[in-house]
């Protein structure tokens, strides 16, 4: 061994060094390197590899430390969400817990409306508070407010109070908010419901046929508004009177059956819905009309939301929003008056921005008469018969402004105050959306949900539901999804990869071989995320041209698992090709001497000499597959597939069509959320890591002993 | 064998004839298969051209914008926005926005906090810049009752800003463009304009629409009048004219009937119009965006895209952030598992075999060899006492573990763990940003503040120092409400102390910042958390004081500045391609011959002297490709990075190894999630841009591998 001739010589030359240390003539820098050096530096690079040991003892560690708390810890959990705080005209910060509900109500229609507050209304000494449309009735009949912002017309009993103050409400139709209720595109038969059947839709019903019999006998998968957002209070407003235990159901069967899905993001809800043909959801029109494509949208009673339907109100969805003033304030406070007549004025152009719908035109006119009677002057009207305000010069008036009211209207006003404000209003404007003392009540998200005590292993390895919302951990819909993706993409890439390590090993020319090699290359080195991108904007669409889009889902297994397979077919093509060009040629010499033609040497003396590193190949391929994150996170779908046995029976191989969440998938999307450290869901994804782990792991060492036994060695 | 031996003869050999025919079939299969084996190849190329060509046809196409005011209405005729100076600027917005310009002042020029922005001075406003004339120690409020308001602030504006801030003021409040629909590249091409064909077909078909309808119309009314006599004649007597009235209804069926597929022809025929009108740009976008302008060919990748910060509207959003975020992780995974992989690497190849660990399993065997067990239990034992060969099997294992597992092991150890060193803490070092809302990145200097509670065992609080804006009773509802809330950090043990790195203290004051924000939350929810998260129950205080109170609890302690910083994400990223480096550095190390390192010796070199000044230089190119590779590969990865923590959007660039960041695959993946059309686009436009520096990279490793590699 040359290394051993090395040290022997190395050895010989230090005892010669050592005899000559004391001479003179030999060079400074020899004298200069003692072994101690050379030790340390050897000892620096021991511990170099020595970290390589590290990462896996870490990986493990952290792995098994992590899945141990998984498996020990109570299955109990409060939840509270995290809140935003609010400021008021002092700039003093507020009890979030009390603002952070009304704000994320405002939010869900558009979200985002908050931010500008943050940052555009400090500035402008304006106020954000909670009330809603009682609350500032309160205020209102107390005389504390000249505005009211209000989701609904004033009860009876307000009214009263009202007129015992001497204050004569006046109200003004500033727009309407309308809800969606959608299906998938897909959905060819619940086109029409009624308003009964939206009640049994969101509650009791279990499957579509039980709502209609000629509809499919197949499970409502329901999206729904988080709990606190404006939308989802508006729903139970309109269907079910503001009950809102039939939709979310303070028992925890209806819960538990996996069927219903709230989010906050409406980005998910329409993600849900569009990718699940038996799915039904509701949210804001707007985030409808960016989706139209995925979504059509339920009539009730024969009634289409749009423009019109919503603003004379015949769409049931639909609400509309007022402020209130009263005559007095009217006749007596210019401000107020100019104020409301900027707003009527420029509330159309708004309406839209802000996520609400415009009135009709008669509404419109109704309201800026309603105005100008109050102002005593004349209505004009222009030539295509509109109501003419008059233009508004803000600077003229004087004295402050306090709204108060709907969190629901509270956006417009808002973003009609601003606009007042830059046109120079100086005096304090305030637009409220809470009263400062008020406590509100508990938090519904704090609800605890108690569900069995742990985790068994046996739970986690038989149960054949992944729920983390409802504590139902069965690993098995993820090692489905994990199974699906990896079986395709190896059924596209075992015989493409193959096939193509046989080409450029027995069939290209040198020339063709060495300009196809460098494209392999490339392709095997673009990122994955990349891939995954092709999967969602150009597989699946593909795939949805030639099966049907109602049969193709927008996230599903194949066409994750089909650019997996093209992922990894430079891999199985270089690493069988290097196999390939390693059997002798002798052989394949003598195959053609015995009368065998390329094909016969090829497949039955070639191959079977290189199978052990064919079969490397292939494990190696299959581990990656299985190991794949971006394009199964990106193209699978995002929620494990609960629904396995049922969708094999009716679907069949179809069911590869359907998504389904891979085990990176999960672990990519849970800690792409919110991870609080402490919760089960963050040592949920360990659990599912460890699993993990161990398949690739186990696939390795299957891959060095395959490698080690059946290397033929020629 | 029987073969051998036996004779061959006729019955063994096929005759002349057969063997032709079988040769044709037998040749013919060949080629079949030969076909096969090209076509696979074909398939990968294929793959690579489609993934190509759909990037492209998304990152480039048609779009239509429209703007709330036409720029050639603001200036004067055969000129644009860009031509002008910053003066002709400025007098477009006094002459259309006169009452923004205070806003425009405060929010571009003034470096005080909002609320004593009117009361100012300009020169307190924004020490040392150019004052218009006599006006350096106004107010603010006093030039807004002057006349000439407009005037002084405008000028103001123009001396203080560059002419390309107040462009890009113009363009946002005044010209406001926006894109209201795009189309892919593939639609700009060939399917812009409507054929003739469809020409004539878009002209007739609205005709033929209208001649539908009013055949149904007529046959409406047609039925409305038999309807009509139908009720007469009921009227008059329904027996007598029973016949007739049967015969009417029969009409009406056939009318009703006649009315029904004329109605269906009718709504395939409005189909028919819909997808024609979809079915070219031109068409599509006058028909939904009348008012837009359209742009033939526009190119989502541009010198904006490329210097802008991340925005919730596709057509404003830029890199900027995720472009700097990668480039510095690149660097920093460059000089960590450059330096630690080629080690190894020398290790296992030059020490290894011959040290004192290797001796080890040699005197293990010895030792062995006497005693009586089974055969592969003293492999077995040999074998675990081999450490060298360990460390080699494991880095092999390494290579092969999935790209997340890493990014567990990163969010476990870096994120968590670490989190005093990966996020600078133990440094001193801060650098993350400030919250990104403008209300509160006004402070500049936070007063410094020490909040120090101790608890008994009823979690009621003994004694408490901290600052005069939260008193004893605030504090104890604090720490009351965490309790409730379930914080696990309110342990009745005793003294609990803001001033130590106790991770899960930040959590008892709820402060959260921009790192525990969903990494998956839209962007806009983003801004809005971004503000100051904070989980106080009924603490009032100002905004100075929470921005101060927030900037301590950074300070002190760990868990709020989490350590999701591009160090951990580095770090991360160096142990997924260490493996590679190894394996790659190892192969380059064995190539280089033991003649070159004898020689060395023979020139009386040391072991260390011979590695470093023979074998290395000559096993750099080598090191050097793998080493390219291995960073290309880390460029594109995301998963790690989603667990690790990567912010999503993120306004501000990363400043350093401790910082928040992103990076352009996170980028990447988190707008094609999102279902808008146009978020696709740019993602679109965004891989372009990491393939360019993926393939550059690539290009580089194989212009070193081919030019620089010593063939011995």
């Amino acid at each position: 061994m040359p290394e051993n001739n090395g040290s022997q010589r190395e050895s010989l030359i230090n005892k010669a060094l050592k005899r000559t240390i004391a001479d003179p003539n030999v060079p400074v820098n020899l004298k200069s390197s003692p072994r101690i050096h050379e030790n340390i530096i050897q000892l620096f690079l021991l511990a170099c590899g020595l970290l390589s040991i590290l990462t896996t003892i870490g990986i493990l560690y952290v792995l098994i430390q992590e899945s141990l708390t998984f498996f020990s810890r109570d299955l109990w959990e409060v939840t509270n969400r995290p809140i935003a705080i609010s400021i008021d005209a002092e700039q003093r910060v507020f009890p979030a817990e009390a603002v952070g509900r009304e704000l994320e109500q405002g939010s869900n229609i558009r979200l985002g409306e908050e931010i500008m507050f943050l940052e555009e209304y400090v500035a402008n000494d304006i106020t954000i508070d909670i009330t809603g449309t009682g609350g500032g009735f309160d205020l209102f009949c107390d005389g504390q407010t000249q505005i009211n912002n209000a989701s609904r017309m004033i009860s009876q009993e307000e009214l009263e109070i009202c007129r015992a103050n001497n204050i004569e409400p006046v109200a003004f139709q500033v727009g309407m908010d309308a809800v969606v209720v959608v299906v998938n595109a897909g959905n060819t038969f619940a086109t029409d419901i009624t308003q009964d059947e939206l009640q049994e839709i969101f509650g009791s019903a279990e499957n579509w046929s039980d709502i209609r019999p000629e509809w499919v006998n197949q499970p409502i998968t329901r999206f729904i508004p988080g709990t606190d957002s404006g939308t989802f209070d508006t729903f139970v407003d309109v269907v079910y009177e503001g009950d809102d235990s039939v939709l979310i159901g303070a028992d925890a069967v209806r819960i538990s059956s996996d069927e219903l899905v709230t989010s906050e993001d409406d980005n998910q809800l329409v993600r849900g819905v569009s990718s699940n043909p038996f799915a039904v959801g509701f949210f804001g029109y707007s985030y409808y009309l960016d989706n139209a494509e995925s979504l059509s949208a339920v009539t009730i009673d024969d009634i289409a939301p749009s423009v019109e339907t919503v603003a004379d109100g015949t769409y049931l969805l639909s609400r509309p929003l007022y402020i209130y003033t009263s005559e007095e304030i009217l006749a007596n406070q210019p401000q107020v008056t100019t104020f409301i007549d900027y707003y009527l004025l420029n509330a159309p152009t708004i309406l839209d921005e802000v996520g609400y719908f415009a009135l009709s035109t008669e509404q419109v006119n109704a309201t800026r008469s309603n105005l100008l009677d109050y102002m005593g002057v004349a209505i004009n009207t222009d030539e295509d018969g509109n109501v003419v305000l008059p233009e508004v010069t803000v600077t003229d008036v004087s004295g402050d402004i306090h709204i108060a009211g709907s969190s629901t209207v509270a956006p417009i006003t808002e973003r009609i105050s601003q606009m007042f404000k830059d046109e120079g209003y100086q005096p304090l404007l305030t637009v409220s959306r809470a009263i400062n003392d008020t406590f509100p009540e508990e938090h519904r998200a704090g609800t605890i949900i108690e569900v069995g005590d742990r985790v068994s292993l046996w739970e986690f390895f038989t149960h054949d539901k992944w729920q983390p919302a409802i504590r139902d951990f069965g690993i098995f819909p993820l090692i489905y999804g994990t199974m699906a993706t990896s079986l395709i993409a190896m059924l596209v890439a075992l015989p493409l990869g193959m096939g193509a390590a046989i080409y450029l090993s027995e069939y290209a020319p040198e020339n063709i071989r060495n300009s196809i090699k460098p494209i392999l290359e490339i392709l095997a080195g673009i990122p994955t995320v990349v891939y995954g991108y092709f999967a969602l904007t150009f597989m699946t669409p593909l795939l949805q041209a030639i099966f049907g889009s109602g049969v193709v889902q927008i996230y599903n297994s194949a066409s994750a698992g089909i650019v997996v397979g093209i992922l990894i077919i430079p891999m199985v093509s270089s690493m069988s090709e290097d196999a390939l060009s390693a059997v002798p040629q002798g052989l394949r010499e003598a195959s053609y001497g015995l009368g065998a033609t390329k094909l016969e040497t090829t497949v039955k003396v070639v191959i079977p000499a290189a199978l052990s590193g064919i079969m490397a190949a292939f494990i190696v391929a299959v581990s990656r597959a299985i190991g794949e994150t971006m394009i199964v996170a990106i193209a699978a779908g995002a929620g494990p597939q609960n629904n396995i046995s049922n969708l094999l029976a009716t679907r069949g191989p179809g069911i590869l069509f359907e998504p389904a969440e891979t085990m990176t998938g999960h672990i990519a999307r849970i800690s792409g959320g919110d991870l609080s450290y402490n919760s089960i869901d963050y040592n949920s994804i360990f659990a599912i890591g460890l699993m993990l782990f161990v398949i690739t792991f186990v696939l390795n060492i299957i891959n060095n002993a395959i490698i080690r036994r059946f290397r033929e060695a020629y | 064998m029987d073969n051998k031996t036996k004779r061959p003869d006729d019955t063994y050999m096929p005759s002349e004839e057969k063997f032709q025919s079988g040769l044709n079939t037998r040749n013919l299969w060949g080629n079949i298969w030969r076909a096969f084996y090209f076509a696979s190849i074909l398939v990968a190329i294929l793959a690579l051209i489609v993934l190509f060509m759909n990037v492209i046809n998304s990152a480039f196409g048609s779009i239509a914008t429209s703007f709330e005011i036409d720029p050639s209405e603001l200036v004067a005729e055969g000129q644009s926005l860009n031509e002008l100076s910053a003066e002709e600027l400025v007098a477009i917005l006094i002459e259309r926005e006169p009452n923004r310009l205070p806003v425009l002042v405060r929010d571009n020029l003034s470096i005080l906090p909002n609320e004593e922005f009117t009361e100012a001075t300009l020169s307190e406003l924004r020490p040392n810049g150019t004052y218009p004339e006599g006006y350096a120690d106004v107010t603010i409020n006093e030039i807004r009752d002057a006349d000439n308001t407009a005037e002084v602030l405008g000028e103001f504006l123009a001396g203080n800003l560059s002419r390309n801030q107040i462009l890009a003021i113009v363009e946002e409040d005044i010209v406001a463009l926006q894109v209201v629909d795009a189309w892919v590249l593939w639609d700009a091409l060939f399917n812009y304009e409507p054929t003739e064909e469809e020409q004539a077909q878009l002209e007739a078909l609205p005709l033929e629409i209208a001649d539908i309808e009013a055949q149904i119309s007529t046959l409406n009314e047609n039925i409305a009048d038999i309807e009509a006599e139908v009720t007469t004649l009921r009227e008059e007597s329904a027996s007598d004219n029973a016949t007739e009235i049967r015969d009417l209804n029969a009409q009406v069926s056939d009318l009703q009937s006649e009315v029904s597929s004329l109605t269906s022809t009718l709504n395939d025929t409005q189909r028919e119009l819909t997808s024609l009108i979809t079915s070219n740009v031109v068409t599509d976008k006058e028909a939904n965006y009348p008012d837009a302008t359209l742009v033939r060919f526009h190119s989502w990748i541009d010198g904006r895209f490329l210097q802008d910060p991340m925005s919730s509207v596709p057509a404003q959003a830029g890199i900027r952030t995720a472009l700097i975020g990668s480039i510095m992780m690149m660097v920093i995974v460059i000089l960590v598992s450059l330096p630690l992989g080629v080690g190894a690497a020398i290790y296992l190849e030059e020490y290894a075999k011959d040290n004192l660990l290797a001796q080890i399993p040699r005197a293990i065997e010895h030792g062995l060899s006497n005693v009586p067990m089974p055969q592969w239990l003293k492999n077995r034992i040999i074998g675990m006492s081999n450490l060298n060969q360990i460390i080699e099997t494991n880095v092999r294992n390494l290579a092969g573990v999935p790209s997340i597992i890493y990014g567990m092991l990163g969010l476990a150890i870096f994120v968590r763990i670490l989190a005093p060193f990966t996020s600078g803490i133990i440094f001193g070092v801060n650098s993350n940003p400030p919250p990104v809302s403008r209300v509160v990145s006004t402070i500049e200097e936070p007063e410094v503040l020490g909040i120090d509670l101790d608890l008994d065992d009823n979690y009621q609080i003994v004694s408490y120092t901290g600052p005069e804006f939260i008193d004893e009773a605030q504090a104890q509802r604090l720490v009351n409400t965490f309790r409730r809330l379930g914080t696990p950090s309110v342990t009745n043990t005793g003294n609990l102390s803001l001033e130590r790195t106790d991770q899960e203290i930040g959590n008892l004051f709820g402060i959260r910042f921009l790192d525990d924000i969903p990494t998956n939350a839209d962007p806009l929810e983003y801004e809005r958390v971004a503000a100051g998260y904070v989980e106080l129950d009924a603490l009032p205080m100002t905004l100075e004081q929470f921005e101060a109170l927030a900037q301590q609890l950074r300070r002190i302690t760990a868990f709020t500045v989490s350590g999701r910083t591009v160090l951990s994400a580095a770090l991360t990223l160096s142990l997924l391609i260490l493996p590679v480096i190894i394996i790659n550095s190892q192969e380059a190390l064995r190539a280089v011959p033991s003649a070159l390192r004898e020689a060395s010796y023979g020139l009386g070199a040391t072991k260390w002297q011979t590695i470093w000044q023979t074998v290395l230089p000559s096993a750099i190119p080598g090191i050097m490709t793998g080493t390219i590779l291995a960073v290309s590969r880390a460029v594109g990865e995301t998963a790690p990075l989603i667990v690790v923590g990567a912010s999503t959007f993120l306004l501000t660039d990363p400043t350093g190894p401790f910082s928040q960041f992103t990076a352009l695959p996170i980028q990447i993946f988190q707008w094609t999630s999102r279902p808008q059309g146009q978020f696709q686009f740019i993602a679109a436009a965004a891989i372009i841009i990491l393939l360019s520096m993926v393939l550059a990279l690539n290009a580089i490793a194989i212009v070193i591998r081919n030019r620089y590699t010593t063939r011995f």
